[in-house]
């Protein structure tokens, strides 16, 4: 189901059901006229000769009519006409028909089905005629008798059930092989389309040196591939252009923090006078904090440029948790915050244990940092959906709607917390979940903060 | 031993970064030489004549890593700290393996290289295998796993087990967070808050009860130390 509703997206599959269709209307008009065309000659012909038939009778007495519908009825060799006088009350006086036909006696002709009496069959006495199709014309004669002459039609009107049934038939061919041909006509563009779909999942993915196949064809898809490539090859350029300007910056600004920090080290040792040498300690300090924030940004930059590779395994993820109750169990006791770390089995994840571990310390250390006295954080492993999940709830200050996003941007801090925190570490955990593939949720809580890492693709 | 003995080779091409290292070095009491270029860094390094390198990873005419693997090719075992403006954890890791003993990211805090080289030096010397540490009147059984303060047996968690024991083995050395919170739990980044802070409040809690001389000491602005204050 969902393959043909992929298929019925595809323009070249839409333009193959269109074509069928307007085929099998076409198809359907043609059909329906040489139908029509043969039928109305078919009754044409066979109405032609019953009223011939029946202007013999003309102007005849009773006993002349009697004898000639006796005659024609022993000289009608093949059978196909039908003839019948009754009385005024429906009893035949002579005439080949099993019985009188319920029709108006108008002059004009119908359509009946009627059987011919035993007597008149071809193979003799006892054999049956089967019951047939006629056509006849009923008239009452002067003398009150009724007078009906007709011809067989069962010919006829199998040839027209034939035309019909041809018409049904490959109707119904016509169909079939438009909805076979489009399916088939689209599956080369389709194939296409997902391979471009999937080559652009893995640039979105960071492999930016993937590109877009081109076939030798030149249509319309490669024309559009062709550009979207020079568009990537553009792209690439232009992003490493800049991560060689900040690689630059970076490197360049190394040097000089690294040289401030170990002057101002080596006057406040040298340093006698108290007063100058608290001024040296509080200058140390800030040079300390700009030295994590920068340090803090280089390695969010170093996770986001990193591939997949060293490091990064099938692990159980119960080795990231347990150093995490371990840590944070004094973190907490120290701030008076209750601390439980809770798990359940859970499938296997494919991660970097030091980066998993690095991303979920820094979840659980915002957790009791932003908990007041008193409250609760718990860690739990469990699996949702079949894939590993570990939540951090805490009873904190919480994080707003409007700011789930902005919590993941570099040098956020929330408006309501006062802390010492350098607004960096939920952009280290982002680019660590994002370097995973897994998925980082903020949810909605009704008190502090609930955060989930979603241990699996959202694509798998 | 006397520090005045031991000799340090700095293989450094930025002089201000170099001249700081020295002088950090100086004042920790060692002998210092400074070297700017690669290929005479390896050279010197080479000859055996110092106790501990600190090396530059990107060099002139021949570059960290590689004098590294050809000091290591050619079987000496001197401890070198490597010194890196590449911070990857990859680059770590490469490092490491390619023979460093310990690694160290641009910028960095001149306190937090010299505390790193000491115990390089010191590690270097300690016999690999104990079964007991002794500072004072402080005892740490490995095999029993007990921890005695003047012969009275301590309640400690395992966490709090290993980070006395790394404690101990570098006894009388300068600690800082970073090497406390590689070594005891093993991971490579900035420790957040006061994680430390707060593990090493409870250690010392229950290692320095009242009455007792105070064991373990914090070192301004630097980190911590165990041993007896001189």
């Amino acid at each position: 189901m969902n393959s043909l509703l992929e298929h019925w997206r595809i323009s070249t599959f839409r333009l193959a059901v269109l074509f069928g269709f307007l085929f099998t209307v076409a198809n359907v008009l043609l059909l329906g006229l040489v139908y029509w065309q043969t039928t109305s000659y078919l009754e044409r012909r066979i109405d032609g000769s019953i009223v011939t038939m029946s202007g013999y009778f003309k102007g005849q007495d009773r006993a002349q009519t009697v004898a000639e519908v006796k005659d024609a009825v022993t000289y009608d060799l093949r059978k196909s006409n039908v003839y019948g006088l009754f009385t005024p009350d429906g009893q035949q006086i002579v005439g080949n028909m099993e019985r009188f036909p319920k029709l108006p006696a108008d002059g004009k002709i119908h359509e009946f089905y009627h059987r011919t009496l035993p007597q008149y069959s071809p193979g003799g006495v006892a054999s049956e005629m089967p019951v047939g199709l006629a056509r006849a014309m009923v008239r009452q004669l002067p003398g009150g008798e009724i007078l009906v002459v007709g011809r067989d039609f069962t010919q006829a009107s199998e040839i027209k059930a034939i035309i019909l049934n041809a018409l049904i038939v490959s109707g119904t061919f016509i169909i079939a092989l438009g909805l076979l041909g489009g399916f088939f006509l689209s599956v080369g563009p389709l194939r296409r389309i997902n391979t471009v779909r999937d080559t652009a999942r893995r640039i979105m993915q960071g492999e930016l040196s993937q590109r877009l196949p081109v076939s030798k064809r030149n249509d319309e898809v490669d024309m559009l591939s062709s550009i979207v490539n020079l568009m990537l090859e553009e792209i690439e350029r232009l992003l490493n252009e800049v991560k060689s300007v900040t690689d630059n910056v970076a490197h360049d600004l190394r040097t000089p923090l690294t040289r401030l920090r170990l002057t101002l080290y080596r006057v406040q040792q040298a340093m006698a006078e108290p007063g100058h040498r608290r001024m040296l300690d509080n200058a140390l300090t800030e040079t300390d904090a700009l030295l994590a924030r920068f340090r803090a940004l280089l390695r969010i930059s170093e996770i986001e440029n990193r591939q997949r590779r060293a490091g990064f395994g099938q692990i159980d993820p119960q080795i990231v948790l347990t150093p995490i109750a371990e840590l944070f169990e004094a973190l907490a006791e120290d701030k008076s915050v209750r601390f439980d770390v809770h798990s359940t089995p859970a499938p296997m994840i494919h991660a970097d244990p030091g980066l998993l571990f690095e991303a979920l310390s820094n979840l659980v250390d915002n957790a009791i940092k932003f908990t007041p006295e008193g409250g609760q954080v718990s860690v739990t492993l469990g699996q949702v959906e079949g894939v590993a999940c570990f939540d951090v709830i805490d009873s904190g200050i919480g994080i707003g709607p409007e700011e789930r996003d902005a919590v993941l941007q570099r040098f956020y801090r929330g408006q309501q917390g006062k802390s010492d925190g350098y607004g960096l570490g939920l952009s280290i955990v982002a680019a660590i979940i994002h370097l995973h593939g897994f998925t980082l949720t903020f949810h909605e809580s009704a008190r502090g903060t609930h955060a989930s890492v979603r241990c699996g693709n959202p694509q798998s | 031993m006397t520090s005045a003995q031991i000799k340090v080779l700095t293989i450094e091409d930025d002089t201000t970064t170099a001249r700081e290292i020295a002088a950090e070095l100086e004042a920790h009491g060692f002998s210092v030489e400074v070297e700017g270029d690669g290929k005479a860094g390896l050279e010197k390094a080479a000859s055996g004549r110092y106790d501990a390198v600190t090396l530059d990873r990107m060099l002139p005419n021949l570059d960290g890593l590689t004098i590294v693997t050809r000091l290591r090719a050619a079987g000496i075992e001197t401890p070198v700290l490597m010194i890196s403006a590449l911070s990857d954890v990859d680059e770590r890791v490469r490092g490491l393996r390619a023979g460093g003993d310990d690694y160290l990211t641009k910028p960095f805090a001149v306190d937090e290289m010299a505390a790193r080289l000491e115990v390089l030096l010191r590690r270097r010397k300690a016999p690999a295998l104990v079964v007991k540490l002794q500072v004072e009147d402080l005892e740490l059984d490995l095999i029993e796993r007990v921890v005695r303060r003047n012969g009275n047996a301590l309640d400690l968690k395992t966490t709090e087990f290993r980070l006395l024991e790394y404690m101990m083995r570098n006894s009388g050395q300068t600690l800082t967070r970073s090497m406390i919170f590689e070594a005891v739990w093993n991971y490579h980044f900035d420790p957040y808050t006061n994680l430390i802070e707060v593990h090493m409040a409870r250690l010392r809690k229950k290692i320095d009860t009242p009455g007792l001389p105070p064991l373990i000491h914090t070192v301004w602005g630097t980190g911590y130390m165990l041993g007896v204050k001189d």
